[in-house]
């Protein structure tokens, strides 16, 4: 590789290069800071979500009914099967969504759609699957 | 110390900055188009990270004795482990920036993946930072010049006046359309430009379309990387640098929607809504390929 540029051989730096390389080291400085907190956090606890469920809305003869989810472990999980059950008289229906991963610590958000009810009546959502990749 | 000639030493600082964040973003723009790479980001050990940044840093060390970004070729060994360092950082923050620009981390995505994202695209973008004056060649270093030099310049200038009007906007046409297309194409057919698009509110949007023009703008005027003087001095239609930067991010638009249409991403019975914002997703990495390629040119 053959480059024509003039080589720097002098080691003094100018304000404006202490300047930039203060601020760069102090980036670089707080990325590891961040990865070092990481790896001393990091724990072999089994995945745990929490969900909380939002106001539902009936639009149009469809039940629309908002949650989120927090996943508070330290793994992250794959192919996130949530399912919602809604009781309507005797009847009750279900509605799942699938999210296709939820990082350590990530909140994920999701809309579970009925049809037959039009109001949140015994409405219980829960994780019913996942994998760990 | 390296001051440039005319150029106060804050002046050329900037400069030198601004042609590695541009470089990265050449190199990395299509890494973040890439959902394997947030993907494995999620699953990244703190070991891996270290890992990433460790080998980046040596590749950089590499690429620094060799090139670099900056105007003068790092001659130390002082100065090139120092040129590295900030390097990474460089790509870091442009990998950071890229990622928060188009959704991909927010406050909510939790801390692993959002470190694991930024360390695994800042190897892309690091090592796009360290390689800014080799793949552009020709920066618009201050070769130290001779008589012989600057006849070759003063010839060089009279053949770019001879190019006349027309020529140049051609040049800009024809370099923005194939840098675009370069871009564009890999990337139409993939699910990360719905993927994304999906992500982006009108304000976004917009925020995307400022950058696409701006960095657009960086590349091509002011990050020096390639005879940006001889550019300035043609006087073509074109030739303003602000009127030259939205006619060519107009011509990314077009591009973006070509290609998109092309792999049936698009079609004509679709929204408003997803022409436009499908366009603009992808308009941000064509209008890197035709600012590339209105310097190839």
């Amino acid at each position: 590789m053959s480059d024509e540029r003039r080589k720097n051989t002098d080691d003094q730096r100018t304000t404006a290069e202490w300047a930039s390389l203060g601020i760069t080291l102090l980036l670089l400085a707080s990325v590891i800071g961040t990865v070092i907190t990481l790896w001393v956090k990091s724990s072999d606890d089994p995945v745990r979500f929490r969900i909380a469920v939002g106001k539902g809305r009936f639009e149009e003869g469809q039940y629309y009914l908002p949650f989120s989810i927090v996943n508070d472990s330290n793994r992250t999980a794959a192919q996130v099967a949530v399912e919602g059950r809604a009781g309507v008289d005797d009847k009750e229906e279900t509605a799942t969504t699938v999210f296709s991963y939820i990082a350590s610590q990530e909140k994920a958000e999701g809309v579970l759609v009925f049809s037959e009810v039009k109001e949140a009546t015994n409405v219980k959502v829960r994780v019913v699957s996942f994998q760990r990749p | 110390m390296s001051v440039t000639a005319n150029q106060s030493p804050w002046q050329v600082e900037v400069n030198d900055l601004l042609r590695g964040m541009a470089g990265a973003f050449l190199f990395g723009t299509p890494f973040l188009y890439t959902s394997e790479v947030w993907w494995k980001g999620n699953f990244a050990t703190p070991s891996q990270m270290f890992f990433a940044l460790a080998l980046t840093y040596t590749g950089l060390i590499l690429l620094n004795w060799a090139a670099g970004f900056r105007d003068l070729r790092p001659g130390t060994r002082t100065r090139i482990l120092t040129d590295s360092a900030e390097s990474l950082a460089i790509g870091l923050l442009a990998a950071t920036l890229g990622l928060v620009l188009l959704n991909i981390i927010t406050f909510d995505s939790g801390l692993n993946a959002i470190v694991g994202r930024i360390v695994l695209e800042g190897i892309p973008f690091g090592l796009g930072v360290g390689l800014a004056n080799t793949y552009l060649k020709g920066g618009g270093g201050e070769v130290e010049s001779d008589g012989k030099d600057d006849r070759k310049k003063k010839e060089q200038q009279d053949e770019d006046s001879r190019k006349g009007m027309w020529s140049d906007v051609a040049a800009t046409v024809l370099g923005a359309t194939l840098g675009a297309m370069i871009v564009s194409a890999p990337l139409a057919p993939t699910n990360e430009v719905s993927a994304l698009a999906g992500r982006q509110s009108y304000l976004r949007l917009l925020v995307i379309m400022s950058v696409s023009l701006l960095l657009s703008y960086f590349i091509v005027f002011v990050a020096h990387f390639i005879a940006r003087r001889a550019r300035l001095r043609e006087e073509g239609l074109l030739q303003r640098p602000i009127s030259e930067t939205i006619f060519a991010y107009l011509i990314s638009l077009v591009m973006a929607a070509v290609m998109l249409w092309l792999f049936n991403v698009l079609e004509f019975g679709d929204s408003l809504d997803k022409w436009v914002s499908f366009c603009i997703v992808l308009g941000f990495p064509a209008a890197i390929g035709g600012a590339t390629g209105r310097l190839v040119l």
